[in-house]
This record gives structure tokens, sequence and C-alpha cells, in this order.
């Protein structure tokens, strides 16, 4: 189902407040990434109808539902804890929502055994939730929410509480329910590369606003706002001041002339600017590309995969994945960045 | 979300209005009579109220000192040894929480009264023709009773905390060149200052405002307490007046103490529990070394368990009143097929019935209301706690006091089960709040989004959550109605008896075999209650 917010405010006693404004598709998986206390979780639980909003309106598929009882929402949520209901076996927790709904006996004996199977947990149906490993308590507690086929399924920081290897086979868990379902989704987190593998769009918190909306590349590569730049991966970033503006933008920084490709910036001559690149865009200089940087190597971090290197140049240290040339410390280095990939702030 | 607070405000109405209507406007009515001019001048002036009030302080003190000195190395031994039987002591000290202080009565006048088993052994050992022992009707008796019942209390209270004085905090002191001496005074007394001071204020309480015990075993005047004479005042209606100024008087003082049980109580919940595998002191084995404590454990088993051994041997022997015709006898229990006899049994469990109804009811709305707003949990929980520290004499007196100006006569059950019912809502509503507040919200919450109402939450969701607060709550309530006597002397109808009140009559009349029988019956009732509680989790006082 469609939904969209539309202009949400509210604020807790304090200083907190929170304003909204999104629109999800159809089957889409949409994240809400932020740190923590920037409202994620405060949003989802007005999406389900916990938290009644200041002013603004929810449509779940045109239809008003800013009104009404969260029992009434046909909303499904998974919390961080699960929250199992203790008293229930396996079994009676998946068939709550149906057998609230008064679905027929066999029907929810059907359902209830198909989304055992689902979540490969076929032969758990008595067991009490005390009796779960983590690992297992998040799965019953995912069936549970999509055994009444909710229009919207909530996740918050459904990952938190498991480790590394667990967190890969409940991600798959989780891409397979949605992709089976066609659910329309909403999934809170903190890990930047949970939000990246998992959704189709990512909306970034800043402090109780959403700061932008977009796929992961394009929150990834082309961010709207520096927050959102640095908030992601790891990044280059440096002031600079703009001389010239073409179709490409020059901007000078300590003497070093950076060619920007010209994405209809809103600057003129003379304006301090930020640049930033990502240091995967830094490449080993053939000698004839634009903005060619010279330094020396200073640093390197083993990080399993890569290494990270620091190169100290004329305009400051800048952050580049290691290359062949880069071995040595302390060697000379030329770098590229390709004026497409270079993006500015004001 | 909004309609239902408006909802449980609502209900919220309902536990307010009862406890004003059957706790509060009595407890003013006699506050009022009790504090006016002729009212504290009639306590103040009469040498008699004088002796009295101090009678019941020293009674008091004296039990409370008794039984702490004398519970003290038992804390221990429970706190630093193991044995075989520990659990069965245990088991064993828990019991006179609900043994009805009449049944311990009547166990404690067999045992030491002037024809009770300790002199007549003691007259056949010797050859002495009269009893070497006269203990009873005296302040000797009302200790024995008073320290009966509060050594296992002040035992129960402080040995978890001693046991569980962090371990760390004795190898740090190690680890400084403490000694052992040095260790128990400087670790810990200290730790345990604050739970002692709890256990003694409460045990203090209890004992003040104690009734049964001092009604028959002081039996002189000069042994009498403020509960009794409280009583006495009201019950031939001499004079009401300073029967209320008494009444005041006792409530003020009790309540002094009540909150310096909370105090301390509240001072003692702060403390940092052991956490991890070496984070308690581990208890040692007791060996035939340590024969002071072998004594001491021998002893707290013969002083805890004779009242009831006697009491329970005794409604099996074949004598009555004074000729000595011995033997073994089912007979005083097939007296239970008389109605003076079993009237008793349905009447108690048809008080206790609707008390723990009440309780249970009452309690959850309540907890649900602190549970929802718990800035306000400070007041309710004043509001509905105040009852801890009004006996249910007074109350009673309140309820007749209010009954002679309303001009018709209620039910006077009802008022039984009113006041059973303020005397444990303090006790029922802390254990099924202390339930009530570890439901998951979330629960509540995914249950909502997955469609249910609710009444439907209420009923898959959280009585099952609170299920087994419900029951300790269920069964304490049960227990502390089932073996009252105060109330049920006052306000009970004509006619209407229960069974402490039959065992109490039965004494008077010294039928003492027909009164162990009906206080077995009433023992085993209780404590079938009991086992229940220890099975269903610990009641948190
Ligand atoms: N019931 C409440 N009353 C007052 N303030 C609250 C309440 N709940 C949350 N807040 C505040 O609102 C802000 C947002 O909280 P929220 O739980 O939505 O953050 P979050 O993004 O989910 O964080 P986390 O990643 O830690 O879960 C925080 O500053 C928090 O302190
Ligand atoms: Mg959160």
């Amino acid at each position: 189902m469609k939904l969209k917010l539309e202009n949400i405010k509210m604020s807790y006693p304090g200083k907190f407040t929170l304003n909204a404004d999104l629109e999800l598709n159809q089957g889409e998986f949409h994240t809400f990434l932020g740190p923590s206390g920037c409202g994620k979780t405060t949003l989802l639980r007005i999406i389900a109808g916990f938290n009644t909003p200041d002013s603004g309106r929810i449509y779940l598929d045109g239809k008003d539902i800013t009104d009404l009882p969260p029992e009434k929402r046909n909303i499904s949520i998974v919390f961080q804890d699960y929250a199992l209901f203790p008293n229930m076996n396996v079994e009676k927790n998946i068939g709550y929502g149906p057998e609230t709904r008064h679905w027929p006996k066999d029907k929810i004996k059907t359902r209830t055994s198909e989304l055992l199977e689902a979540v490969e947990l076929p032969d758990y149906g008595k067991r009490k939730p005390d009796t779960l490993s983590g690992g297992e308590k998040q799965r019953v507690a995912l069936a549970r929410a999509i055994a009444v086929n909710p229009d919207l399924l909530l996740l918050d920081e459904p990952l938190s509480a498991a480790d590394e290897k667990l967190k890969g086979a409940l991600k798959a868990q989780i891409v397979e329910t949605h992709r089976k379902n066609h659910l329309t989704t909403i999934y809170v987190t903190h890990d930047q590369e949970e939000a990246m593998t998992l959704s189709d769009r990512i909306s970034v918190f800043r402090k109780g606003n959403i700061e932008c909306t977009g796929t992961p590349q394009e929150i990834y590569f082309q961010p709207k706002t520096l927050y959102t730049a640095k908030f992601i991966g790891q990044s280059n970033i440096l002031k600079g001041k703009v001389l010239n503006i073409g179709e490409l933008v020059e901007v000078e920084c300590q003497n070093q002339i950076f060619k920007v490709q010209n994405r209809s910036y809103q600057c003129s001559a003379g304006d301090m600017v930020t640049l930033f690149f990502r240091p995967e865009c830094c490449t080993a200089s053939q000698g004839k590309e634009e903005n060619i940087l010279l330094g020396k190597t200073a640093e390197r971090t083993f990080y399993g995969s890569r290494y990270t290197c620091s190169v100290k140049t004329a305009c400051g240290i800048i952050k580049v994945y290691d290359t062949y040339p880069f071995q040595l410390q302390g060697a000379d280095c030329q770098l590229a960045v390709r004026p497409e990939n270079i993006i500015l702030f004001q | 979300m909004r309609k239902n607070r408006l909802l449980l405000l609502l209900l919220f109405i309902v536990p307010f209005l009862l406890l004003t209507i059957f706790f509060y406007v009595p407890m003013i009515t006699v506050f009022i009579n009790g504090f006016s001019k002729e009212g504290l001048k009639a306590v103040l002036t009469d040498n008699y109220c004088r002796s009295i009030c101090l009678f019941s302080l020293k009674q008091g003190v004296l039990s409370t000192l008794l039984s702490a000195a004398i519970g003290f190395p038992g804390a221990y031994i429970l706190a630093r040894y193991t044995f075989r039987g520990k659990g069965f002591l245990k088991a064993l000290i828990t019991v006179p929480y609900v043994l009805p202080p009449i049944a311990a009565v009547l166990g404690i006048v067999l045992l030491i009264g002037n024809n009770g088993i300790i002199n007549r052994a003691l007259m056949a050992l010797s050859g002495a023709e009269q009893p070497p022992l006269h203990l009873l009707y005296s302040l000797k008796a009302i200790l024995i009773a008073h320290t009966f019942y509060n050594i296992p209390f002040f035992i129960r209270f402080v040995y978890p905390v001693w046991e569980n004085i962090p371990a760390s905090m004795y190898e740090a002191g190690k680890s400084l060149g403490a000694g052992r001496w040095r260790l128990f005074r400087t670790v810990t007394c200290p730790w345990l200052l604050c739970a002692i001071i709890a256990a003694c204020a409460l045990i203090f309480v209890l004992c003040f405002m104690s009734f049964s015990i001092v009604l028959v075993l002081g039996g002189n005047p000069q042994y009498s307490t403020m509960e009794v004479e409280i009583y006495k005042l009201a019950r031939t209606t001499s004079n009401i007046t300073k029967a209320c100024a008494l009444g005041g008087l006792e409530s003020l003082i009790s309540l002094l103490f009540i909150s310096l049980y909370t105090a301390a109580g509240h001072q003692q919940s702060s403390y940092p529990l052991p956490s991890g595998k070496h984070g308690t002191v581990p208890a040692k084995k007791l060996s035939m070394h340590h024969f002071p404590a072998l004594i001491y454990i021998v002893f707290l088993l013969i002083y805890v368990a004779m009242p009831m051994v006697t009491i329970a041997l005794n409604s099996f022997t074949g004598k009555s009143g004074w000729n000595k015709e011995n033997g073994l006898t089912l007979k005083w229990y097939k007296a239970f097929a008389q109605p003076n006899m079993y009237n008793p049994v349905f009447n108690t469990l048809f008080i206790a019935i609707f008390t723990v109804i009440c309780a249970i009811v009452l309690s959850i709305i309540i907890s649900a209301v602190i549970s929802r707003w718990p800035k306000g949990s400070f007041l309710i929980q004043i509001f509905f706690f105040a009852s801890l520290g009004i006996s249910s004499i007074l109350l009673s007196l309140g309820f007749m006091l209010t009954i002679s100006n309303l001009g018709f006569r209620p039910n006077g059950k009802l008022l039984l089960i009113a006041v059973h019912t303020a005397a444990v809502l303090p006790f029922t509503i802390k254990a099924i709040s202390l339930f009530y507040s570890r439901i998951n919200r979330r629960c509540i919450e995914c249950a909502q989004s997955l469609g249910a109402k609710q009444l439907r939450i209420l009923w898959t969701v959280k009585l099952p959550m609170i299920k087994n607060g419900i029951f300790t709550a269920g069964i304490f309530a049960f227990a502390v109605s089932a073996g009252e006597v105060n109330g049920a002397l006052m306000l009970a109808p004509e006619g209407f008896t229960t069974m402490p009140v039959a065992i109490y009559r039965l004494i008077g009349a010294y039928r003492f075999y027909q009164a162990c029988a009906m206080g077995t019956v009433l023992l085993l009732i209780c404590i079938a209650a009991f086992y229940a509680i220890d099975r269903l989790g610990e009641i948190n006082l």
C-alpha cells in the first residue's frame, strides 16, 4: 500500500520536535536511517498509531488513518526486543492476529504452519518464547507480524541484538519476506550498511527532521546535504572558493584548482564552498586527467578487504582506498578525482 | 488512546470511591471524635489509659528487641551455611506468616498453661504437686507469642540481604588487611543496618497493634494494650470518644514507624546487588564443630513448630475438659457434622473468597492506573496504603460510628469484607503492581497493531502476564481474611461466626480440644494457601 505522511509534527515536552513529510510507494522497502535519538522510533510509532501527532495527516492508500486507533490500521510492527507474548507458544503467537480477526480455525492452522515453514522453524510451534534464541525469536516476531497480511510492515531495529553472522541470515529472511509478500515495509536502523544493502529508498534523519530521501546510490554518491554526505561512508571534505562557473565549476583550494561538474549550483564567483568526494573516487593518476593531486602517503590502516590510506597533499589530508602505487609509507603519489565525482555544498 | 485513558479514569473512580466510603469516611469520623478536646483529655488525664499506652509501647519494644536479638544468629546461619534440612527450615519459618494469631494463641496456651504440656512434663519429672511455671496471663506469655511470630519474621527479612552482600566488599576489605571482626563491623553491620531497622520497625508495628494475642494471653487488665482497650471500650460502648482518641494516638505511632520502615526499606533497595559467578560469599557446610549453630537450629525448629504441633496433636486427643481419659480419637473432627462447627468454616470461606475477589479486582485497576500515570503513582500509593497503619478494630469502630449516624444498618458481612479488603489492599496492590510494571509495553502494542481491542488484550496478554502477582495477592488476602478476629468480633452479624472467632469462643469456654480441631483445619487451609504462594513466587512485603 502507498503511505503518505503530510506535514507530521510532534514534540515531546522538552526540546525534541519531529517534522516529517514523506511518500512511500506500493511495495517499497524504505529505511529510516539516523543516529540515536533523532526520532526514528517516534515517527514509526506515529505511523503505527501509538503516538498521536500534534498536527499533520497520515494516508494509507489514499485513506486518512490519522484518527484510527492502532488496532484498526492493519499495520504490523516488529520491535527490537521482539515483544513475543511470553504466555503463549510460538504457534499461538503467530496465530494471535488471525484469531483476533476471527479467521476459521483450520485457516489459522494452515497459515501458521505455512509461516513457520517460511521462516524455517517448522517444528517450533509448541515451544515457548523463553526457550528460543535471539534469532529464532526475531523470526517468530516477523512471522507474527505478517500473518495477517498487513498493509504496512514496520521493523524497529530488528537486527540490533543479533551478532554479525546471524545478521546476515536474518537480513536474507527479511528481504525474502518482503519480496514474497510485496509488503510495503519501513525499516529502522542506525547501521548504514544494513540500510544500503536492504533498501529501495533511504530517509536520513537529523534531529527530528528528514534530511533527505533517495535510493542508496543517490544517497551515497550524490548526497543532497553535507550532513548526509558525512553521515554515510567515508568522505573527503575540503573548503574552497569559486573562481569560475561554466560547464565545469572551478574551485580554488590552497592553490590547487578543482574542476567540478556543474549540477546547476546556485553560486557565483567568489563564494566559499565545500567540496566533497568519496575515497574510492580517488584513483592513481596517469598524468593526463583533470584534478591531479600530488602528495605523500602518510598512514595506512588495514581493514581486511582493503587498506585505507591517508595522503598528505597541499590541500590537506585526503583519504584514499589503497591501490597499487601507494604501498610504501612516505612514497610520493599522484591522485586524480574526476569532475563528476565531486559535489559542492554551499 | 485518549478514549482508553478516559475509560481507565472512570474505572479508577470505583476503587477511589470505595476506599473513600469504606475507609476514609469511617476513619475521619474516628479521628474527628478522637482528636477532639474531650477525647484527648479523656486519654491524657486518665492514669489507667496512660499506663496502657506505656504498656503497649513497652511490650512492643521488648518483643522487637527480643525477636531481633534471637533472630540475628538465625539470619547469619541461613545466610552463610548450608546444611541438610535448610529448605525445610526456610519453609517452616514462613509458616508464621499465615498462621492466624488465634491459632498460635491456642497452641501457646496448651503449651505453657498451668495444665499445659510443659508444666505437666516438669511435674512428672520433678514429682512436684503444683505447676512450677506460671507464664500465662503475663507479659511473658505475650512476649513468647510475639517472638514466636517475629523471630522467623526477622530471619526471613534479614537473611536474604545478608546472603546478597557482594563478595567484592569482603575481598576489598581483606586485601586491605581487615580481620574477621573488623570485616563484620565495617562491612556486614553497615550493610545490614537498613534491613534491620526496617524489620524492627515493622515488627514493632505488628506487636504494637497485635490484638488476639494480648486479648487472650494478657488476661489481666494491667496487661492490656491500646488495641485491646479500644475493643473493650467500643464493645461496651461505654466511652466511644475515649476509644477514638486511643485509636488516633495508636495510628499516629504506627504511621511513624511505618514511615521509618518505608524509608529504611527504600534506602536498602538502593544497595547494589551482587553480580556474576563469584558475586556472593559461598555458603559453608555446617559440621559438628559448629555445635552452637546446631543447637540454635534445633531450638528454632522446636520454638516455631511446637505451637502448631501441639494444636494438631491435641485435636486427635480424646480428653475433654479436665478429666483424664486419654486416647486417640477423631471425635472432634466428627463434630464438624454439627452446624456450630461447619458453619464457621463456610462463613470464613465466604468472607475470604469475597475479600480475595474485591482485593484483586481493585488492585488490578489501581496497578493499571499506577503504570499509566507514573507521576501520580506516589500519591495513589499513599492514598491506598494508608490502611497499613490502621488496625481493623479502629476501622470497625469507624463503621459503627458512621452507621449510628446513618440511621440504618448495612449488612455486617459486607462491612467485614470491606474491613478485610482495606487491610490487605496495600499488600495486594504491591504484589500485583510489581508484576504489572514488568509487563512489556511493546507486547501490548504488538497485540494492538495485530487488531486486538482493550478487552481482548487484557484477557489474552495482560492477565496471563500478571497471573503470578494475582495468585500471590489472592492467597495472601485469603490467609489474612481467614485468620482475622478483630473485625469479625466487632462487625459480624448475630449468629455469623468465623473460624477464628469460634476458636476464640471455644478457648473462652475451655473447650480446648474442639478448638484444636477447628484450629487445625484453619491451619491446614492457611498452609495450603501459603504452599501455593511459595510455588508461585515470593511475596515482597
Ligand atoms: N515518551 C517520551 N517523552 C519525552 N521524550 C521522548 C519520549 N520518547 C522519546 N523521547 C525523546 O525523543 C527523541 C527521539 O526519540 P526516538 O526514540 O524516536 O529516537 P530514535 O531515533 O528511535 O533513537 P534510537 O536509535 O536510540 O532508538 C529523543 O531525544 C528522546 O529522548
Ligand atoms: Mg529507536
